[in-house]
């Protein structure tokens, strides 16, 4: 039982708007920290919606194992969330009181609004019209936490607020992992602020997730080149080129790691690909201890990664010209 | 300009002195269009609850119907009601013609779509998100339906008191299936159309302040409630 | 703070409701033991007085409480027809007649009667001071002169237009100078104030118009004492076999009543603002 998965989901098919969310396997296990991102539409509400047990998948199996009661189990904070017509305390202990848990209210709303980084001397007793967007957004992740559920999933919690909220809800959100391995699940367009809060970050296109971590996509269309080669043009004309793809509006992906930079072109190289680029931002990753770069070659932004010894040696900083090489063979179809 | 205050002056007097009559009047319209409205609310919120919180076919021309309803002017229901309840009328043995329980039947009537349209508004006024806020901090079934009844407690009873200001002020039912009996069916807006003309002014001033005292207390009350709503 | 105010507000309206709903259900159930007798009468009947004097001796007497319906003569006899009251007590000889030919009424006793006068403009522009009544319609017709009339199918309206076909002139009904209210008593008066009008009125809506005025009315009696101007009061029962479920029973006690030597003192005593207005005639 200990080691049962919190969420396993089979062959999903769920439709929105005009397209449809297609997982074939996804698995999530207690004290993940998983991140989606993607633009607009590309399925990450929709899978959100389905982890938060709001909505049943139309086609396929979404099982949930918590260690509790399933109904308080999970919880969503969504985005730009509603707050009940009611003071700050009675908000944040509406689920305690739908459980019929009664005891120490006062106190455990104290300690979470704390967590939230919100006074509670100042704000318990305030009315839900006399608070700014971010105190409500904290607010609404406050009566979460207070259910200390298994998985705690936030829908774009960041988006539409101040810097100071943002920084208090990560931090709130961790402190959740670190008390009572909260699942966490958070969906972003914001793809360095997830990198910092989660572990993995799940990219998902039109419907589909395309892999994990910091992944380039090459959505397509795929032409044929004349160098037996198929290539995507990117938006300022410069091609990429990769092996035929199964069909011509295939989504090609792109590992960070399997991209080499370079400070000059390099004459003597099998690779196809030998693409310029400029330094946009340059991250440095705790956790793997690389530097992840974001280059714009040829209008789009791609991905890489590289050592911090290496990016030292070559003296890269963000504005300078590099060379990205790679094979057409490490486009990967989706 | 002398009459009028005379007739002021009298009027205070009146009210100062607790003049039979006069508050016979006030006592009566207080007591039926008190029960007007609870049991209007009784029969209108969950109706309007209904009407406003599911889907169903019909619902859109119950909707309209129940608006068109709203505008009815109140000697037109008055003169419904009479047909109904005069002797030879289908509710004729129910002795309800020139008494207090015939006016409360009427001021049902006409007060019912008010409070049945003005809370499915409320209902339907909810915020889309607040379903699923509920069910996120784990609630289900009854307990959504009551908090969100909760959520709308605003809009709901600036609709009561709207509903209670057109039974306090209207004149057709009370006229027309009251008949304006001394000390019985004689309210405050009856007294006022029909006693001022028989030159009862002052007791018109009166009754008057009365009205007016009590429709500002209303929609203080009203004005209350719709801030917060 | 703002919390307790709501509950306060909230608490208090939900007594207040309660303590009425308590007090309502306590009434219904006293009124059901009473002996009450529903009458229609007009508003000049009304108007008079006379009936809340008479009223509590009535039930002093008989143990009945008398509920009245102050209407229009017209409506006071179609209350009757629907069988909406028990008695009626109007004042307009020829409809009461018809109404009790037709079988809607029953046991027509007169009670007693007062008169009509007619008024108008303190300068009698028309000059019918004093005149004999079809003289003076004559001459307002002739001359055109203003005239407020009730229209409203009550005694009074019916009386006048008694007079005019007396007086040999045809219905005023479309002429300018004719004025329809379709009103009470009193309003019609106060019209025709306005307009320098003249009007036919009963002498109790008079005396009551004048007090008002502090004696000094801008109308004045200019023709009275005339006998068509005679308006004789009486009672009706409403009959039981069209209408099985009036109280008859009580409807001939209260009949009784009025006509008995107590009651015809009583009204012939009565005084409005001093004046005496009624002369009992019951037999």
């Amino acid at each position: 039982m200990k080691d049962r998965p919190l969420y396993e989901l089979h062959d999903i098919r769920h439709s929105y708007n005009e397209f449809t969310l297609r997982i074939p396997e996804l698995i999530i296990k207690k004290g993940d920290a998983i991140g989606l991102a993607g633009p607009n539409g590309s399925g990450k509400s929709t899978l959100m919606r389905l982890l938060a047990l709001l909505e049943s998948p139309e086609h396929g199996s979404l099982s949930f194992y918590p260690s509790g009661e399933r109904k308080s189990s999970v919880t969503m904070l969504q985005q730009d969330p509603y707050l009940l017509k009611r003071s700050v305390f009675d908000n944040v202990c509406y689920g305690l009181k739908v459980r019929k848990d009664r005891k120490n209210h006062k106190k455990r709303v104290s300690e979470v609004l704390e967590i939230v980084n919100l006074d509670p001397a100042k704000f318990m007793h305030r009315s839900w019209y006399e608070l700014s967007g971010g105190e409500a957004q904290r607010v609404a992740l406050a009566s979460r936490m207070i259910l200390k559920p298994d998985a705690l999933l936030l829908d774009e919690p960041v988006a539409n607020v101040d810097t100071e909220s943002s920084y208090a809800i990560s931090e709130a959100a961790n402190r959740m992992r670190e008390l009572h391995s909260t699942t966490l699940i958070i969906s972003s367009h914001d793809i360095s602020w997830l990198t910092n809060v989660t572990d993995t970050v799940w990219k998902l296109h039109n419907g589909r997730i395309t892999g994990s971590g910091n992944i380039n996509i090459l959505p397509g269309p795929w032409e044929k080149a004349d160098n037996k080669l198929w290539a995507y043009r990117l938006p300022d004309g410069a091609p990429v080129y990769a092996t035929e793809p199964p069909e011509s509006d295939s989504i090609g992906i792109l590992h960070p790691h399997e991209i080499i930079i370079s400070d000059r072109k390099i004459k003597d190289t099998s690779a196809a690909n030998k693409i310029e680029a400029t330094i946009k931002l340059m991250v440095s990753e705790e956790k793997t201890g690389r530097i992840r770069i974001e280059a714009e070659a040829s209008g789009k932004i791609l991905n890489v990664q590289i050592t911090e010894s290496s990016a030292k040696k070559m003296q890269l900083i963000p504005g300078r010209k590099i060379v990205l090489i790679f094979k057409a063979t490490s486009v990967i179809w989706h | 300009m002398e009459y009028l205050i005379e007739g002021f002056l009298n009027a205070f007097h009146l009210l100062f002195t607790g003049d039979e009559e006069t508050y016979s009047a006030v006592f009566t319209t207080v007591h039926v269009s008190s029960m007007s409205i609870i049991i209007s609310l009784i029969i209108g919120l969950p109706a309007g609850f209904i009407l406003g919180y599911y889907e169903f076919t019909g619902k859109k021309q119950i909707r309209a119907v129940v608006d068109t309803l709203l505008a009815l002017p109140t000697v037109v229901v008055g003169l419904l009601v009479y047909a109904f309840v005069t002797r030879k009328g289908p509710l004729g043995d129910f002795n309800l013609l020139f008494e207090v329980s015939g006016i409360i039947v009427g001021q049902v009537l006409l007060i019912l779509p008010i409070v049945i349209s003005l809370s499915a508004t409320a209902i339907e006024s909810l915020d889309e998100r607040l379903k699923n806020t509920l069910i996120t901090l784990g609630a289900r079934g009854n307990t959504i339906i009551i908090s969100s009844l909760y959520e709308a407690r605003f809009a709901i009873m600036a609709a009561a008191v709207n509903a209670y200001s057109r039974a306090i002020s209207e004149v057709g039912v009370s006229m027309m299936i009251g008949g304006n009996i001394k000390w019985h069916t004689r309210t405050i807006t009856t007294a006022i159309a029909l006693e001022t003309g028989k030159g009862q002014f002052a007791m018109g001033i009166a009754l008057g302040i009365v009205l007016l005292a009590i429709g500002f207390f209303v929609n203080w009350v009203l004005i209350f409630f719709k801030k917060r709503a | 703070m703002k919390k307790f105010r709501l509950l306060a507000c909230l608490s208090l309206t939900m007594i207040f409701l309660l303590s009425v709903s308590i007090i309502s259900i306590s009434s219904l159930s006293a009124e059901e033991g009473e002996k009450v007798l529903k009458m229609s009468t007009t508003t000049s009947t009304d108007n008079t007085g006379l009936l809340d004097v008479l009223a509590p001796e009535l039930m002093k007497d008989t143990g009945i409480e008398l509920k009245w319906i102050a209407v229009g003569t017209g409506k006071a006899l179609e209350m009757g027809k629907n069988c909406d009251v028990d008695v009626l007590l109007v004042h307009a000889p020829d409809a009461e007649k018809k109404f009790v030919k037709e079988g809607f009424g029953r046991n027509r006793k007169e009670l007693m009667y007062n008169d009509f006068i007619i008024i108008g403009p303190k300068s009698d522009p028309a000059g019918v001071k004093n005149k004999k009544v079809r003289n003076a319609l004559q001459i307002i017709s002739k001359k055109k002169a203003k005239f407020a009339s009730r229209g409203d199918k009550s005694g009074t309206h019916q009386l006048e237009l008694k007079l005019w076909k007396e007086s040999k002139i045809n219905a005023p009904d479309k002429e300018d100078w004719y004025i329809q209210t379709g009103q009470g008593m009193l309003q019609t008066i106060n019209i025709a104030a306005e307009r320098d009008a003249y009007t036919i009125t009963d002498r109790g809506t008079y005396i009551k118009y004048e007090a008002n005025m502090k004696g000094n009315p801008p109308l004045v009696i200019l023709v009275e004492k005339d006998k068509a101007l005679f308006n004789q009061y009486s009672a009706i029962e409403v009959n039981p076999s069209k209408c099985p479920k009036v109280n008859n029973a009580l409807a001939k006690q209260y009949i009784k009543w009025m006509a008995s030597k107590k009651a015809q003192k009583m009204i012939g005593d009565f005084k409005l603002m001093e004046k005496p207005l009624f002369t009992p005639n019951a037999k």
